[in-house]
C-alpha cells in the first residue's frame, strides 16, 4: 500500500526534495496512478525467458578508434560551480 | 578460544587495454589534466548515447577464456542507478544478470598443494570519475577523465580461506589477464582494484557467517593487510559474543585497520534494468573460436611443459612464467637452442637481474630471442667463457650487436689454437723458474699457480681444459 | 493561395526557380512568428540571427544548383532536440540555460541540406505530457480554438505548423506525442521505425520508445523529411542500419491493400464524433479498393499500464543526472552534496515530471519490480505479438489517433490518470516500435480536426506514408483562423 513512508523512500532514492506538506497529496495522487497500474494484475507470465534474444553482432560494434575529447571548457561550460578545470560539489564527507 | 574458519571472495576491476573509452571514442590513458579527455558522452550531457566499443567485449570474452570461463552466447547490458558525484549520469552502465562469461576457474600455487578459486562471473562496466577534496573550500572536486574507462569485473566465489589464497589469487588472475593482453594489470595505477568479502565460520558450521565487504584495495598487500586486520577483528568479536554487522568496510593503509563506511540499513537500492540505449550482444561460436586462437599458451600450460617436457625445476618454471615476455624470450630461444635447462639458467641468473634491478624492462628487450640463444650457446660449447658471456650479455642490453660480433670485437673467443698456448706456456714455465722448480719437486699446490698465470695472460680466450693439458705435457717434459 | 499554405515540394519549386529567395521565404516566417505567435505561444526562442544566415547560405547554393530538398526551407524544432550553441530547455526550468556544444543528429542532417531552423518550439516538460501546459515557458493554445490545448508533448511542433509558423517541425513521439499533436491541430505527423532516426542529441525521456519524427501539412512533406533525417548513426547504438525509402510508395494505389480495424480501438472511451470519422475514412478506403478486416487486440487493455511503468522507469533513471553539477539548473547555496541535489531536483523539475520519476523508481524498487516493471516488459511482448499477428494477414492498421478532439486548457491536465488514459490510442505503437502516422480526417461540431492513424509493419513506413497520402489527396482541410 502506498503510504508517505513509500513515497519518502522513493523520494530518497530518486533524490527529490519533498516537503511534508506535499506528501499526503502526492500518496492520493500516486495511489491513482498506482491503481492504474494495477490493470496489469490479472497479466499472468507463461512463459518468461530474457536469456535469449537477437542481439548485436560483434563485427556491428563500435570500433575502438580514438576521437579528440572536447576542450575542457566546452565540457565545463554548462556548469553552474567549477574551479580550476574541476567540477566542484560541496564537500562529499565519506 | 574458538576456532573459526575465514570464507573469502574477492571481486576484481581490471582496466581493458583498450584504446578508446567504453561508451565514447575518448582516448583512455593514465594520467592527464583533470576533465580533458572528456566528451558530451562519458560527461553525460542530456541527449548523448552510448555506444559500445567492440574491443572491450572482445578482450572481456578474451579475457574469461584465459579464466577458464563460458561465455554467454546473449549478453545483456544494465543500468546500475545511484547518486554520487564521480558518476554523471547517476547509473553506472553494468550487466546484471546476463554477463559475458560465467563459470570460471583459476588454480592457485600454494607450495605444496595446489587449490581452484572458481570464478562466479566477469562483466564489463564503465569505471566511475575521481573526486579531489578541497579542504580549504570545503568543496568536493570532480574530474571525469576516467568516466567510461572500461572495467572488467570479475566476481569469485568465496573459496579463499586465508589472505595468502587471497593474494595468490589475485596474483594469478594479473598474470592471465597479463597473458590474454587484455589489461596491464598495473595496480599502482589504478588499471586493478579489489573488493573483499569475508566472514568467519565455525569448521563444523554448514552456514556462512555474516559477511563484511571491504571496498577499494589497491595494492597486494593493502589486500593482505586488510584481510588479516578483518580476520582479527571479526575473531575477537565473536568469541565475545558480539555479533557481526553485514556492512561495507573501507581500509586505511595508514593506520592499517578497516573502518565501518556504511551499514546495510541503508544499503543502496540499485534498481537495475536493462540499459535501453546498448543493445544486447549475440555472441557467434565462430566469435569465441575466433578469439580463442589469439590467446596464448597460458601460465598453467607453460609451467607443465617447462617441468614435465623439458625437465627444468620448479623453482626455475614459476620464475619464467612470472612475467609473459620473459617466457616468451625462453620458448624463443629454446627453438633455435634446444638445451632447456642451460637457457632457463641463464635468464633465471643473469638476465632477471637487469629486469629485478629496474634496468631492463622485459617489454623492451633490444635483442632477438634468435641472439640471446646464440649466446648461451657459445657459453655453454666454451666459445666464450662463463664471464665473458655475462659481459657479451650487458654489452647486447646496452644495444651492441650480435653476441658473435662482440665476442670477436672484444677479444672474447677461446683460442683452439695450442700454438699460442704453447707460447704462453713456455713464456710463463720460463719467467717463473722458482715454482716451476717447486712443483717438479714435488709442492702439487704450485700447479694452480702457474695454470692461473697462463689464464691471465690468455685473458678467458682459451679453454682451461686445453691450458691444462699443455701446460702438464710441458712440466712432465722438463721432469 | 498564400505563401504559408504551400507545401515543401511547392516551396523547393518556388525556391529552384528563383520565384523566391530563402532569405525572403525565411524573413516572411520570422515576420508572422513576430505577428501571430503571441496568440499560440509555440516558440521558446526564435533563432532569427542564425536563420536568416542559414537562409543566405541556402541561397548561394541554389544559385550553384546545388540545393538538395530542404534547403533554404524554413523549420521549426522541438526545444527536446539539441542545437549546438542554442538554448535547449527541454520545457523545463532544469535546463533553463542549457546550451549544448553539440548538434542532434537529426538537426546536423538538417543543417547539411541549409535547411533554416526558425526556432526551438515549446513542449510539454521533458516531453511528458500531453497538452504542452508542463511546459516551463510557453504554455502553448491550439490555433483552431485558443481556449484548447494543441495537444503534447510537441504541441508547439504541431501549433506551429498548423499556425503555419513553419512549414514543418521536427517533433519527438515517445507515447503517442507527435500524432496527438498533429491530430489536435489538424495537420499530418508522424513516428518513424524506432531506430530510423538517430535519437543522439534528443534529450532522453524513455529510450526505447523515443523517436524524433516530422509534422507537416501532408504525408508527402513527412516523407521528404524522413529520407532527409533517418539513417544509421554511429552515436547512437539503436539506431538501424536497414536504410528505409519513405517516398517510395507514395502515388501508388491502394487497391487490394488490407486494412485492418482493431476493434478495441473503437468501443467505449472513444468520441462519437471520431469514431465515426475515421469509420467514414475507413469507408473511403474502401471506394478506393482497399479490404477493411475487422481485427482484434485483446491486450490494449494492459498498453497504458506497461506504457507508463516502461517509460517511467526508463524516465527516472534518464533524468537522474539533473543534479545541478554538470549543467542546468542549480539550487542557490546548498551547504551540502544531498542538499545540492535534492534540492536542485525539488526547484527545478514541475509536478509531472516528479510524479513520473517516482513512479518508474516504484516500479524498479526492490520488491516491486516484478509486479510491475517486469510484467510490463511482459505485456510488450504480448502487443508486440498481436501486431505481428495482425500483419501476418494486413497491411496496415487505421485507428484514432485520440480518444477525443482538443480539449480545453485546464480540462483533465489536473488529473493525471485522465490525462494517461486519454493516450490510449497512441501508446501501443511505441510499445512495439512501429511506423504510425496521424492525419486528418474531419472536424467535430465545434469545428476541431479530428485525427486518424495509420500504423504499419516495423520498416514499412512507406506504405503507411502510402496510404495516408491516398487519403489526403482526397479530402480537404480547413485552415485555422488567426
Ligand atoms: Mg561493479
Ligand atoms: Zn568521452
Amino acid at each position: 500500500m502506498l503510504d508517505t513512508d513509500l513515497i519518502t523512500y522513493l523520494a530518497k532514492l530518486s533524490k527529490l526534495q519533498i516537503d511534508e506538506a506535499d506528501k499526503e497529496r502526492l500518496v492520493s495522487e500516486m495511489s491513482a496512478i498506482v491503481e492504474l497500474m494495477d490493470t496489469m494484475n490479472d497479466v499472468t507470465f507463461d512463459e518468461d525467458d530474457n536469456s535469449k534474444g537477437e542481439g548485436v553482432s560483434l563485427v556491428n560494434l563500435r570500433e575502438d578508434k580514438p576521437r579528440e575529447s572536447f576542450d575542457r571548457e566546452k565540457i565545463l561550460a554548462n556548469a553552474s560551480h567549477k574551479k580550476d578545470g574541476f567540477f566542484v560539489v560541496p564537500k562529499i564527507m565519506e | 578460544m574458538a576456532n573459526y574458519i575465514p570464507v573469502i571472495g574477492l571481486e576484481i576491476h581490471a582496466q581493458l587495454l583498450t584504446n578508446t573509452k567504453i561508451f565514447c571514442n575518448c582516448e583512455v590513458d593514465f594520467g592527464g589534466e583533470q576533465n580533458t579527455r572528456c566528451c558530451p558522452v562519458c560527461t553525460g550531457l542530456p541527449g548523448t548515447l552510448p555506444v559500445l566499443n567492440s574491443q572491450v567485449v572482445s578482450y572481456a570474452i578474451k579475457g574469461g577464456l584465459a579464466l577458464n570461463c563460458d561465455i554467454n552466447r546473449f549478453s545483456k547490458i544494465d543500468r546500475k542507478n545511484y547518486f554520487y558525484p564521480d558518476l554523471p549520469k547517476a547509473y553506472q552502465i553494468s550487466q546484471f544478470d546476463l554477463p559475458l562469461c560465467i563459470d570460471g576457474k583459476v588454480k592457485i600455487d600454494m607450495g605444496e598443494e595446489e587449490k581452484y578459486i572458481r570464478v562466479h562471473r566477469i562483466h564489463i562496466e564503465e569505471d566511475a570519475g575521481k573526486l579531489v577534496h578541497d579542504d580549504i573550500e570545503n568543496a568536493s572536486l570532480a574530474d571525469y577523465n576516467r568516466c567510461g574507462v572500461p572495467l572488467i569485473e570479475i566476481v569469485s566465489e568465496p573459496d579463499m580461506g586465508s589472505a595468502e589464497e587471497a593474494k595468490a589469487y589475485v596474483e594469478k588472475v594479473a598474470g592471465l589477464l597479463q597473458y590474454a593482453g587484455v589489461s596491464l594489470c598495473r595496480m599502482e595505477e589504478g588499471s586493478l582494484r579489489a573488493d573483499v568479502n569475508i566472514s568467519l565460520k565455525r569448521p563444523e558450521a554448514a552456514k556462512l557467517g555474516t559477511k563484511v565487504e571491504i571496498k577499494n584495495l589497491n595494492s597486494l598487500k593493502s589486500i593482505v593487510r586488510a584481510i588479516e586486520y578483518e580476520i582479527e577483528r571479526q575473531t575477537k568479536m565473536l568469541n565475545a559474543g558480539e555479533e557481526i554487522i553485514q556492512e561495507t568496510r573501507r581500509f586505511n593503509d595508514n593506520r592499517g585497520v578497516t573502518t565501518s563506511m556504511r551499514s546495510k540499513e541503508d544499503a543502496h537500492d540499485y534498481r537495475y534494468f536493462k540499459e535501453p540505449d546498448v543493445i544486447p550482444v549475440s555472441i557467434t561460436d565462430d566469435d569465441i573460436e575466433a578469439i580463442r586462437k589469439e590467446l596464448p599458451m597460458l601460465i598453467d600450460e607453460r609451467l607443465d611443459l617447462y617441468t614435465k617436457e623439458y625437465g627444468l625445476n620448479k623453482a626455475d618454471s614459476k620464475i619464467l612464467v612470472a612475467n609473459k615476455e620473459i617466457s616468451d624470450l625462453y620458448n624463443e630461444s629454446i627453438s633455435s637452442y634446444a638445451n632447456y635447462k642451460a637457457v632457463a639458467n641463464f635468464i633465471v641468473v643473469d638476465l632477471l637481474r637487469y629486469v629485478n634491478e629496474g634496468e631492463l624492462d622485459s617489454k623492451n628487450i633490444p635483442f632477438t630471442a634468435a641472439e640471446f640463444a646464440e649466446l648461451v650457446k657459445m657459453a655453454e660449447e666454451e666459445v666464450v667463457n662463463k664471464n665473458n658471456a655475462k659481459a657479451i650479455l650487458k654489452m647486447m642490453l646496452e644495444g651492441k650487436k650480435s653476441p658473435q660480433q662482440i665476442a670477436k670485437d672484444e677479444g672474447f673467443l677461446m683460442n683452439d689454437s695450442a700454438d699460442e698456448i704453447e707460447e704462453v706456456v713456455n713464456g710463463v714455465v720460463s719467467e717463473f723458474t722458482a715454482e716451476v722448480e717447486g712443483y717438479l719437486a714435488g709442492k702439487e699446490k704450485l700447479f694452480g699457480f702457474l695454470m692461473g698465470q697462463c689464464s691471465k695472460r690468455l685473458a678467458g680466450r682459451a679453454n682451461p681444459k686445453m691450458i691444462k693439458d699443455i701446460l702438464e705435457q710441458k712440466l712432465a717434459k722438463l721432469k | 493561395m498564400e505563401l504559408c499554405d504551400k507545401s515543401i515540394l511547392e516551396l523547393r519549386q518556388m525556391l529552384d526557380q528563383k520565384e523566391i529567395s530563402s532569405s525572403e521565404l525565411t524573413k516572411y516566417y520570422l515576420d508572422r512568428i513576430n505577428k501571430i505567435d503571441g496568440q499560440i505561444n509555440s516558440y521558446i526562442t526564435v533563432c532569427e540571427e542564425e536563420a536568416l544566415k542559414t537562409a543566405e547560405n541556402a541561397d548561394n547554393r541554389i544559385a550553384k544548383g546545388e540545393a538538395s530538398a530542404l534547403t533554404g526551407i524554413p523549420i521549426s524544432i522541438k526545444d527536446n532536440m539539441c542545437t549546438e550553441g542554442i538554448r535547449t530547455t527541454c520545457g523545463s526550468k532544469m535546463l533553463g540555460n542549457f546550451v549544448p556544444p553539440y548538434n542532434a543528429t537529426a538537426v546536423s542532417k538538417l543543417l547539411a541540406e541549409d535547411a533554416v531552423i526558425l526556432g526551438k518550439v515549446s513542449m510539454d516538460e521533458f516531453a511528458m505530457g500531453g497538452s504542452t501546459q508542463t511546459s516551463y515557458y510557453k504554455k502553448t493554445t491550439n490555433p483552431y480554438d485558443k481556449a484548447r490545448v494543441p495537444g503534447g508533448s510537441s504541441g508547439g511542433s504541431a501549433a506551429s505548423v498548423a499556425a503555419k509558423l513553419s512549414a514543418a517541425s521536427l517533433g519527438s513521439d515517445t507515447g503517442g506525442s507527435i500524432r496527438q499533436p498533429a491530430a489536435f491541430c489538424g495537420i499530418t505527423g508522424m513516428k518513424p521505425t524506432y531506430g530510423a532516426v538517430s535519437r543522439f542529441g534528443l534529450v532522453a525521456f524513455a529510450s526505447s520508445f523515443d523517436q524524433i519524427g516530422p509534422l507537416a501539412h501532408s504525408a508527402k512533406d513527412c516523407a521528404g523529411i524522413l529520407n532527409v533525417i533517418s539513417g544509421h548513426d554511429v552515436n547512437d547504438g539503436t539506431s538501424e542500419r536497414q536504410k528505409i525509402d519513405f517516398s517510395s510508395k507514395l502515388g501508388k494505389d491502394i487497391k487490394g491493400l488490407k486494412l485492418a480495424l482493431p476493434k478495441e480501438f473503437f468501443g467505449d472511451g472513444i468520441d462519437e464524433s471520431v469514431k465515426s470519422a475515421v469509420l467514414k475514412a475507413a469507408a473511403e478506403y474502401e471506394k478506393m479498393g482497399a479490404k477493411i478486416v475487422e481485427v482484434s487486440m485483446p491486450s490494449l487493455k494492459y498498453a497504458i499500464a506497461a506504457y507508463y511503468l516502461i517509460a517511467s522507469a526508463e524516465a527516472s533513471s534518464n533524468l537522474a543526472r539533473y543534479d545541478g553539477i554538470k549543467f542546468g539548473y542549480c539550487t542557490p547555496d546548498a551547504k551540502t552534496y544531498d542538499e545540492r541535489i535534492t534540492r536542485t531536483r525539488k526547484e527545478g523539475f514541475g509536478e509531472e515530471v516528479k510524479r513520473r520519476i517516482l513512479l518508474g523508481t516504484y516500479a524498479l524498487s526492490s520488491g516491486y519490480y516484478d509486479a510491475y516493471y517486469k510484467k510490463a516488459l511482459y505485456v510488450q511482448q504480448k502487443i508486440k505479438a498481436e501486431y505481428k499477428g495482425i500483419f501476418d494477414t494486413c497491411d496496415a492498421i487505421i485507428t484514432p489517433t485520440a480518444p477525443t478532439t482538443a480539449y480545453k486548457i485546464g480540462e483533465i491536465e489536473g488529473d493525471p490518470v485522465k490525462m494517461y488514459l486519454a493516450d490510449i490510442c497512441t501508446v501501443t505503437v511505441n510499445i512495439a516500435g512501429l511506423p504510425a502516422l496521424s492525419t486528418t480526417c474531419g472536424y467535430d461540431n465545434a469545428g476541431m480536426p479530428i485525427g486518424m492513424s495509420v500504423v504499419g509493419k516495423a520498416f514499412d513506413d512507406a506504405t503507411v506514408l502510402q496510404v495516408a497520402d491516398a487519403f489526403e489527396t482526397s479530402f480537404k482541410r480547413i485552415n485555422p483562423k488567426l
